[in-house]
């Protein structure tokens, strides 16, 4: 193929693409308007035009405030690659109902007149809330939950939105922590706060989980004046873990059939279904000897398993071989690298013991030692110097 | 023998700051990346930082339920949007800075024989509303970098 028949091509796969692609974007996705006496507000949004062609766009605005929105462009075209901004005024009624006004301003193509066009139309929305605050005190509150290992921290963060008409004072949470049979394990509490008109504040705690792993749920009560937001939400201490613990191979005989029994254990605070080992067993070039699996099992809370699996090792010679152990659960899994050392009359497994790697810390840097070190010595020479010695040498 | 005295005195003067500017130098967190009140439509935020061991990165100036994060030499954190404040900790902790993270709504359709692949190719999670000659068929939910294989004549995604 000729040079100007490569640049050919490649100009016409770009045109097929070009022309089986339509994109268009907005920015940002949405604007939140405090309702004040204030009767006008504006705001503005970017179109942002990711074609290689030029875009004829409508602009149409929805929602019960849609009539008193008078935007800048209501039709635009957009050059190739490029983005332009439309702003927006909204005249807001003197009164309306308490809670969250939603608009949407849609960005759509055209749906005629676009050259170019893939014959479906693509458009975007950028809303606008109005939001009015509810009479007299109201709050709105959400619960965050990091999860932790075990024997750590667990972190709770209550975000408070201020959504009424007066300061909130005095607001604070309590948290109560149940497991999955539903028994409470421990009540941790807030800190007081303040929180005034339209502000969002946070009421933070922790609590240490020397518990088992597993499943858990808090519950807060968060107390404002003389009212109450409850919130519910579940988090999970440690990982969902499958251990394996030991592999045997009983009255085995080269040529024979295997039976490996693998001993598992369950860390998790839950019954953990449907697992099963998955083994598979590389010679010295890293080829795949073979690859064998176990019935599925369920393994019951904080309890102990065995999984059986068969190796037919008619033609395998004797040797060690490397080999990776699955347990397999849903679509997670834990895995081990082992050896088998396979004998006339015995297969070992060698290295099943697990490394529990730790993330590294910078404490403080060996030059920053040498540094305040250096320093100490200085200030010792700078002592004797100037109090001892300087006055030996003026003699 | 004076001019000796001095010179001793210069010398050790001298030694005691280069010394101590050293320190200084060197247990001061350098924040190179991000500026402060940085605003970007790009969800995945690079952080250049000498002399720190974390990052706290949180909601609120009060940092009440940070998020730590072990620091490395230039470490990516993805956001979703939304404005953060931050700091480092290290021999010495930094100032508190901003940073805002602007919501887009981006939708990509590609054409597949007669139907769509809808893209979310924006930071939010989207709602997709399909019309088939302007009537309404149906909705989808798409996460940002999720597509969805769909017939229709019109889509407009709007955040959830």
């Amino acid at each position: 193929m000729s040079k100007l028949n490569k640049i050919l091509l490649a100009l016409l796969v770009v045109l097929v693409l070009i022309a089986n692609v339509s994109a268009l974007g907005v920015t940002p996705g949405r604007k939140i308007i405090d309702f004040s006496s204030t009767s006008e507000k504006e705001g503005s949004f970017k179109i942002i035009n990711s074609e290689n062609r030029q875009l004829n766009l409508d602009i149409t605005v929805k929602g019960d405030l849609a009539d008193n929105f008078v935007i800048s462009e209501k039709s635009i075209s957009i050059g190739a690659s490029q983005e332009k901004d439309v702003s927006y005024k909204v005249k807001l009624p003197s009164e309306l109902s308490p809670g969250t006004h939603v608009q949407e301003i849609t960005v759509v193509e055209k749906s005629s007149g676009s050259d170019g066009s893939i014959g479906a139309f693509v458009g975007v929305i950028t809303q606008v809330y109005v939001n009015v605050p509810y009479p007299g005190q109201y709050a709105e509150a959400t619960l965050n939950i990091e999860s932790a290992e075990l024997g750590q921290d667990v972190s709770f963060a209550v975000a408070l939105s201020n959504l009424g008409q007066e300061e909130l004072k005095d607001v604070g949470a309590q948290i109560e922590i149940y497991n999955s049979n539903k028994e409470k394990v421990a009540v941790v509490s807030t800190g007081k706060i303040n929180v005034a008109l339209g502000e969002k504040k946070e009421l933070a705690s922790s609590w240490k989980a020397d518990v088992n792993a597993g499943l858990y749920s808090a519950k807060a009560v968060v107390t404002y004046g003389s009212k109450v937001i409850n919130i519910e939400k579940e988090f999970n201490i440690g990982e969902k873990v499958l251990e394996l613990n030991s592999v045997v191979v009983k009255d085995f005989s080269l040529g024979g059939i295997a039976k490996f029994e693998m001993g598992v254990e369950n860390k998790w605070g839950e019954d953990i279904k449907n697992v099963y080992s998955q083994t598979n067993v590389f010679d010295k070039d890293k080829n795949l000897v073979v690859d064998f699996k176990s019935p599925t099992n369920d393994i019951l809370a904080l309890s102990n398993g065995t999984f059986f699996s068969y190796w037919d090792t008619e033609g395998l010679n004797k040797g060690v071989y490397d080999a990776v152990i699955y347990l397999r659960y849903g679509e997670k899994f834990s895995k081990k690298s082992v050896q088998f050392e396979v004998n006339s009359n015995s297969i070992r497994t060698l290295g099943l013991g697990y490394v529990i790697s730790e993330s590294g810390q910078n404490t403080t840097s060996s030059l920053t030692y040498f540094l305040i070190v250096f320093i100490v010595v200085l200030i010792l020479l700078n002592v004797l110097w100037f109090i001892k010695f300087r006055k030996k040498v003026k003699k | 023998m004076s001019k000796l005295k001095y010179t001793i005195d210069v010398v050790l003067i001298s030694f005691s700051l280069i010394a101590v500017l050293m320190l200084f130098n060197n247990v001061n967190p350098r924040v190179i990346a991000p500026l402060n009140n940085q605003e970007t439509i790009s969800t995945q935020v690079l952080f250049e930082i000498k002399n720190a061991n974390y990052i706290l990165i949180d909601d609120n100036l009060e940092f009440s339920s940070p998020e730590k994060i072990f620091l490395q030499d230039s470490l990516k954190i993805n956001f979703i949007p939304g404005t953060y404040y931050w700091k480092v900790e290290g021999e010495k902790n930094s100032e508190a800075r901003k940073l805002t993270i602007i919501s887009t709504v981006d939708l990509t359709l590609k054409k597949q024989n007669d139907s769509y692949e809808v893209v979310n190719s924006g930071s939010e999670k989207l709602n997709v509303d399909v019309y088939n000659q302007e009537l309404y068929t149906r909705s989808f939910t798409l996460t940002s970098s999720d597509s969805m294989i769909s017939n229709g004549t019109k889509f407009i995604g709007g955040k959830i």
